[in-house]
């Protein structure tokens, strides 16, 4: 009943009230004296004080019993006129009312105390919730440890402050920087788990409040600064306990997310750089074996041979060298890909300039292959490192050119897609491996029919240099021969030019 | 006309070797400097036609000579530059470099670029009224542009852009260079203005936009307008 809260903190107006109850019944028992007999009057009576008890706090509704049975005694009980009482029946009607009165009262004060310490415990377990959410909105445990604070010194109503150890330094994060906290407070009671301050069984002389996360695990405290004066209630330093192992909790389950987190990445690098060097040593090997190969034999025995094989060799010299180079670029960008969160030097290109770049490359590299390009007129600028993108294109061509037929024919072209632009690059061989196409790009897996030797990183190259522009590839067999293709999303804030 | 000197820069031992024996099986006369201190010895000793300048030299910034280099001569440089310096490339040919190769490089690419370089710097110093590349002519003065004999209408942005390149034919003209002179200083950033009206001009000169002919593209680096 809202009515008892609102003599909260008013007991002069309580005391008012209570006199006004038993004033109240004895107007009314004056008005209907004449048709009530005196036990109806005491009812009247009883109504009064049933009102009191509801409404007003423990004491005052006792007074206004008091005064509601001295009332009926001495106006309407024979002789009425005085506190004398005639008859033993009398006696018993004032003594039951009374008894009534001051029991009603103790009931309905419990019931209210009950109540109030529901509704603290309900509005603490909201908070805790409230908490929870406050830390879950923020990013990495230096900005939940200082939205912590922020909240703690909410709830608390006083400058609060968060400190996190690690790898044993200390470090404080408070909502203000204006404040100073008591460190060593902090510090003690990370390192023996105990509460330490005003309120607590640890120097209670101290104007802080200060408990750790948690008895055992000593990876941070929270401190409250309170006034000199000042210390929290046992249930309110229950609650801040409360409030703090929920912290400490929370932040712990963060530090340990992120330490998974990073654990699995760099065993993912781990893989990669294991794979990378498994499949260098081999694919480095082939071409430097024909390197190797080539010259020695044009030294030893370059004059006896005829002019035709000395060029042929010379030509597998050249042509494996220039694969040796591609490999290399391919290596420094899968290992620069390979970081997470590779940064782009993005700038506005147009499609046909990187495919010409790309297909002007390979042409050199292949002289006797039929490279055609195709890019209708009107691509919109796309943003994208060329380097990249030319270098991704180039191993497409460099696959097709290998596995083209022979001699090998490539078509190469570019359009607009759905939502983008993409890239096709089509040979004339004999299609796609069995097994899924989405394999092929499995790093540095190999196709089984290889022509003179190439690397298998050109295609991881390629899905990871179309993923790191947002974009995907795809590989599908048509007839004849196999296309591959990047899609590239159209850039966004794509500007009208002057 | 004698034998051209050419002073090749570069301390890597065999890739020096390699250039300046091509360069002397082509009839020119290198001389080799492994440091821009002997560099500057070697011209301060006899003058260059054409310097060839690796940008990874163990005590000077191949950036900062060639800047040096443009305040007291026209000397063309070529820039030899590795994967890895792609941004130092640009510098330098903003800085006045005229052509660069990115290693690795092969005889014939080095000994075409060289040549080129050294005809450019042979012929007329004032360029001529009118420029001529295959089937192109420019008129500067009038700043028409005629493909097979018939005229070629251009917006001004279009011209301007034509200009600019046709103001050193063969050169590489890098974004920057290209965005300031036709937008201005503070327009070197909107990459996307040059690359639109490229395609524009691309559509109007050449016979396949997406295989030009003329109008040519150092991917990453900028533009050059053919000169043969």
């Amino acid at each position: 009943m809202d009515v008892a809260k609102f003599f909260d903190g008013k007991p002069a107006l309580a005391w008012v009230a209570g006199l006004v109850a038993p004033a109240a019944a004895t107007a009314a028992s004056l008005a209907l004296d004449d048709r009530l007999s005196l036990a109806g009057l005491s009812m009247v009576y009883m109504v009064a004080v049933a009102a009191a008890s509801a409404a007003l706090p423990r004491a005052q509704a006792a007074a206004s019993a008091l005064l509601s049975v001295t009332a009926l005694n001495v106006g309407f009980v024979p002789p009425r006129g005085s506190l004398s009482v005639d008859e033993g029946e009398y006696w018993w009607i004032l003594a039951a009312m009374l008894g009534l009165s001051l029991g009603l009262g103790a009931v309905m004060a419990s019931l209210r105390a009950k109540r109030a310490e529901a509704e603290t415990a309900r509005a603490r377990a909201s908070e805790l919730h409230r908490l929870g959410e406050a830390m879950a909105g923020a990013d990495g445990p230096d900005a939940m440890a200082r939205a912590a604070a922020a909240f703690l010194s909410k709830a608390t109503g006083r400058p609060c402050a968060i400190h996190l150890r690690e790898n044993g330094a200390l470090s404080v994060f408070a909502a203000s920087d204006s404040e100073s906290f008591n460190e060593r407070a902090a510090a003690w009671a990370i390192e023996n788990g105990r509460p330490v301050g005003a309120g607590t069984l640890n120097w209670p002389e101290l104007s802080v409040w200060c408990a750790p996360f948690s008895r055992a695990r000593g990876i941070g405290a929270a401190q409250v600064k309170l006034a000199d004066d000042d210390k929290p209630a046992a249930s309110e330093a229950e609650h801040w306990a409360a409030l703090v192992r929920q912290i400490g909790l929370t932040l712990e389950r963060e530090r340990a997310g992120a330490a998974a987190a990073q654990a699995e990445q760099s065993a993912k690098a781990e893989a990669a750089r294991n794979t990378l060097l498994a499949s260098l040593s081999h694919d480095l090997r082939t071409p430097l074996a024909g390197i190797v190969g080539s010259a020695s034999a044009l030294r030893s025995q370059g004059a006896d041979m005829p002019e035709q094989q000395r060029a042929r060799l010379l030509d597998n010299l050249e042509g494996e060298a220039r694969d040796l180079s591609l490999m290399a670029d391919n290596i420094l960008q899968i290992a620069r890909l390979s970081q997470p969160q590779t940064q782009l030097a993005t700038q506005w290109e147009s499609i046909e300039d990187v495919l010409g770049a790309a297909v002007a490359r390979m042409r050199r590299r292949w002289p006797d292959a039929s490279i055609r390009l195709a890019v209708p007129h009107g691509l919109p600028p796309v943003k994208v490192e060329a380097g990249l993108l030319a270098q991704a294109i180039a191993n497409l061509v460099d696959n097709a050119a290998r596995h083209g037929g022979e001699p090998p024919q490539v078509a190469v072209q570019a359009g607009r897609a759905r939502d983008g632009v993409f890239v096709a690059v089509r040979d004339h061989g004999r299609g796609l491996p069995e097994g899924d196409p989405a394999e092929l790009f499995a790093r540095w897996r190999r196709g089984e029919s290889s022509r003179a030797g190439g690397s298998g990183l050109g295609l991881a190259i390629c899905q990871l240099a179309a993923e790191a522009h947002g974009g995907r590839v795809s590989a599908r067999n048509c007839e004849p021969g196999a296309e591959f293709r990047i899609d590239l999303p159209a850039s966004e804030g794509e500007e009208q030019t002057a | 006309m004698s034998a051209p000197s050419v002073l090749v820069v570069e301390d890597e031992a065999g890739i020096s070797q390699f250039v300046c024996a091509s360069l002397s099986a082509a009839g020119m006369r290198p001389r080799a400097a492994s440091t821009v201190a002997e560099a500057e010895r070697e011209l301060a000793r006899e003058p260059a036609d054409l310097l060839i300048v690796d940008l990874g030299l163990p005590d000077e910034d191949g950036v900062s000579f060639i800047a040096r280099l443009r305040g007291r001569d026209q000397t063309p440089v070529l820039v030899l530059s590795a994967r890895a310096q792609e941004p130092q490339k640009i510098e330098a040919l903003d800085a006045g470099a005229d052509d660069y190769l990115a290693k690795p490089f092969g005889v014939g690419e080095l000994l075409a670029r060289a040549r080129a370089m050294l005809r450019r710097a042979g012929a007329a110093p004032k360029p001529s009224a009118t420029l001529t590349v295959g089937e192109l002519s420019y008129d500067r003065a009038s700043r028409e542009l005629r493909l097979h004999g018939e005229l070629v209408r251009l917006t001004p942005r279009e011209a301007a852009l034509f200009d600019a390149l046709a103001a050193k034919p063969g050169k590489v003209i890098t974004h920057r260079q290209l965005l300031a002179q036709v937008w201005g200083a503070e327009q070197v950033d909107q990459l996307h203005y040059l690359r639109v009206y490229m395609g524009h001009l691309r559509t109007k000169v050449e016979a396949d936009p997406a295989e030009p002919r003329y109008l040519l593209t150092e991917l990453g680096v900028g533009y050059r307008l053919a000169d043969e």
